[in-house]
């Protein structure tokens, strides 16, 4: 994990955090070489498991830092620091569209005119260089105060869509902008980005997205069938030129989109000419769904296979009430054999009419009990128990089915009798992994804070910064929901040791650079004030902190040739 | 009943984010669940962990599960709280943004067999020396094929085939498949995509036949397989089978 003060590859000092996500968080960055503010992307860890992934990130990441455009976002450096790969890019202070739209709704059409011209315009660059961006969306595309629009993540996104870990572990994002071609799977082209661009225009200029569900599988198939709702009848007084910029980029056959990004840009810079504003609504060339992509339509799939083993249950199956009987009247004989099968899940009780179970909370048990027998319930004797910090020890927390619930009468109601709060016995948790008590605690309802502690010996909790070392609250205390505990584990850092002073060897410096990471240079010195072989000079001072993969520049003392020989020469030089 | 459970990190991941259960109450009626978490930062145990103990706890809390209208509503009312779980844990943890999980459910009792699903782990029975699948994968692929937009051929190439449309702490409301199955089963299988993703059903099918293996050495057998076909996935593994005359 990225924390606030790090350095990456001894370069680029973490200084905020400025945006999360699924894959990726961002971080407000110095790149302390040139002394300039970076966006540092760092990836979730475990991607880097992923060969395919790391190797597809690498080259796209590299492909897409070769941009270099007013209206994207440029990007400096990819690499790997200890497991995290990163990518650092060009810091933009400002807003993404999103943000804006949110805050904006619709923008004015010269407005909308204007990104359009920008994005078209980066767009054209990277197309020119076969970069596709593939995930075009409001997210992706930065504002500035003054009005300058830059387009990130060229190519990440591709990269991360086809991680394997992504693959598996991943529910689909956001598919409001995704080309027809991209959701039947067929790959894309530089004329997937015009469609996402086409429905981005859409949005900014209704502040509304065209294609809306209840699911991503909706909104996709959505953009693979339904035609773009009309713009004009979201908005009044649009020129019809500018509704076909939209028509155009958001054909779902390809072939009917604009050539290129240069061509879009082109029809959005004169859209607004004088002779351009009432012209006709573009009429597309080519049939919409693609003829030469005729594909056998699949025989609704046959689930017999399947239904001789198990049949779904649906909502109704255990709603018995009037429904079943409209659909008695109306359904064909066929289907007798499901209705057989709904009368073998609920048995003769479709007779007994359905009554609601009263509210008994915070009621006695003798109160209760009568209520729902007034009601018509039967309740079960034996009573069971839960915890509860809000209804008084011995009173009803609630029933099972509960309160509220249309049931049929005489039906068999369970109470549950409050045991009061819910408390949780405080364990002994020195020695243990923080991870683990916090997610065990936190399920309880505990909020657990981490603080970090000094240590005397630092040296005892290499690699186990995450073991506890101290908690604010005794074992055998008791928490309710809600309270907090404070788990505190070591503050680890490492510091170079004062080898000048302890009188290291180099052997010494050696075996500890070697444990921590950095390397040595190494300069022999003549002296004669101390032992030979021990480290006169050290570069970094004792205590200092030890940076991984950093060189320590030592000297160290060396003595005899120095010592005998001028001793043994001088007297015979002077003889002679 | 025979039955055996096991849960293996795989070959490529450091965590094992899956989670597997069986458990048994006073009734001899017998509960078994797979959940395949996801998320960073070890969310994703945390998610199928929270899912595994909550129905774990449930299950045992209650003399008997019921009639079968009763399980179903243990079911659905069991998915609801776990969600609700899960999406104030990411609210409190930010961290932990995106974490979910895959559920994978068997409730077996002498008068009736169901199976919940919820993402893309699988619930399988043998009837009849045959391995039929009963759950539907939640995935976006799967959806494309049932409304004819793709093929079953062209789903198998499909650069997204993984891609899950429903999860445990990704969709609110969530709704959870349940099936109602034939009695007549032998042996019933849960698991969790890392098996499924590296054998086929045929593969499955060959080591459940395999009679000279007791139910552990077949689960094993499964599990050794997949790791030896890659293993780049968790690999969670719940397993029972009915004696004849059960």
């Amino acid at each position: 994990m990225v924390v606030k003060g790090q350095k990456i590859n001894e370069r680029y000092e973490i200084l905020k955090i400025i945006g999360e996500g699924g894959m990726a968080n961002v971080y407000l960055a110095e790149d302390t070489i040139l002394g300039r503010k970076v966006a540092v992307k760092v990836l979730r860890g475990d991607l880097a498991n992923d060969e395919k992934f790391v190797r597809r990130f690498q080259r796209e990441a590299l492909a897409a830092s070769s941009l270099n455009h007013p209206n994207i976002v440029e990007m400096y450096d990819v690499g790997e620091d200890d497991g995290d790969f990163y990518i650092v890019m060009e810091y933009i202070e400002g807003r993404n569209l999103k943000q804006l739209i949110k805050r904006r709704g619709a923008l004015t059409i010269p407005e909308v005119i204007d990104i359009m011209l920008q994005l078209t315009d980066g767009l054209a660059h990277a197309h020119d260089a076969y970069i596709i961006h593939r995930d075009i969306k409001p997210q992706n595309i930065l504002i500035l105060d003054n009005g300058l629009v830059k387009i990130t993540d060229f190519g990440i996104a591709m990269a991360l869509n086809n991680s394997q870990l992504t693959q598996t572990n991943s529910v689909m994002g956001s598919v409001h902008y995704l080309p027809p071609e991209q959701a039947s799977g067929k790959g894309s082209t530089i004329k997937s980005d015009l469609y996402s661009l086409g429905i981005l225009m859409y949005e900014l200029l209704t502040g509304k997205l065209p294609f809306r569900g209840e699911s991503a599988v909706e909104i996709a198939l959505k953009h693979m069938k339904d035609p773009l709702p009309s713009l004009s009848r979201e908005l009044d007084n649009v020129p019809q030129s500018i509704e076909n910029i939209i028509i155009r980029a958001t054909a779902k056959n390809p072939k009917n989109r604009y050539n290129n990004a240069r061509e879009m840009y082109e029809d959005v810079k004169t859209a607004l000419d004088d002779e351009r504003i009432h012209e006709p609504r573009y009429i597309y060339k080519y049939l919409e769904h693609d003829l030469d992509d005729t594909k056998i339509l699949p025989v609704i799939k046959d689930d017999k296979g399947d239904g001789l083993i198990a049949k779904p249950i649906t909502d109704d199956d255990f709603k018995p009430n009037k429904k079943i009987f409209i659909i008695l009247g109306s359904i064909l004989a066929s289907l007798i054999l499901l209705l057989f099968l709904i009368f073998i899940i609920i048995p003769a009780v479709t007779e007994v009419p359905d009554v609601r179970i009263p509210d008994v909370s915070n009621m006695t048990v003798e109160d209760a009990e009568s209520k729902l027998k007034e009601a018509g319930f039967e309740v079960a004797i034996e009573l069971k128990e839960i915890s509860s910090d809000k209804i008084e020890e011995g009173n009803i927390v609630k029933t099972s089915p509960a309160s509220g619930r249309m049931i049929k009468k005489g039906t068999t109601v369970t109470l549950y009798q409050s045991t009061g709060e819910n408390l949780i016995e405080i364990e002994n948790y020195i020695g243990k992994d923080y991870i683990e008590v916090k997610s065990a605690l936190t399920l309880k309802g505990i909020k657990v804070i981490q603080e970090k502690k000094d240590v005397d010996d630092i040296s005892l909790y290499r690699d186990k910064e995450n073991i506890i070392i101290a908690q604010n609250i005794d074992s055998g205390s008791k928490l309710k929901d809600g309270d907090e505990i404070i788990l505190y584990t070591p503050n680890i850092y490492e510091v170079y040791p004062d080898m000048v002073g302890e009188k290291w060897t180099v052997a010494d410096a050696q075996v500890f650079a070697d444990e921590y990471g950095f390397n040595l240079d190494v300069t022999y010195k003549e002296t004669d004030a101390v032992s030979p072989g021990i480290i006169i000079y050290q570069s970094r001072p004792a205590n200092s902190k030890i940076v991984t993969g950093f060189t320590l520049k030592i000297d160290v003392s060396k003595a005899k040739p120095v010592q005998e020989e001028p001793i043994e020469e001088e007297p015979i030089n002077g003889t002679e | 009943m025979q039955t055996y459970y096991l849960t293996d990190a795989g070959k490529v991941r450091e965590h094992n984010e899956d989670r597997v259960i069986i458990v048994k109450n006073d009734n001899e009626e017998y509960f078994m669940a797979v959940a395949d978490g996801m998320g960073g930062h070890r969310a994703g145990e945390i998610a199928s962990s929270m899912t595994i103990e909550y129905l774990r706890d449930a299950f045992l809390a209650m003399e008997t599960i019921g009639d079968k209208a009763n399980a179903v509503n243990f079911l659905r009312e069991s998915v609801l709280t776990i969600n609700k779980k899960i999406f104030a844990y990411t609210d409190e943890f930010p961290e932990s943004k995106g974490m979910g999980t895959t559920l994978v459910v068997a409730i077996v009792t002498a008068n009736y067999l169901l199976f919940g699903n919820i993402g893309d782990s699988s619930g399988f029975v043998m009837k009849e020396d045959k391995l039929y699948k009963v759950t539907k994968d939640h995935t976006l692929v799967n959806l494309l094929v049932s409304t004819g937009e793709l093929t079953a051929e062209e789903a198998k190439l499909h650069p997204k085939k993984n891609v899950l449309m429903r999860a445990l702490g990704a969709n609110d409301p969530i709704d959870i498949d349940i099936f109602d199955v034939d009695m007549g089963v032998s042996e019933i299988l849960l698991c969790s995509d890392g098996l499924t993703n590296m054998l086929s059903e045929e593969q499955i099918q060959k080591v459940l036949e395999t009679q000279e293996l007791t139910v552990e050495e077949r689960v094993i057998r499964l599990i050794k397989k997949s790791n030896n076909r890659g293993g780049t996935d968790n690999i969670s593994i719940a397993y029972l089978v009915r004696e004849s005359g059960e």
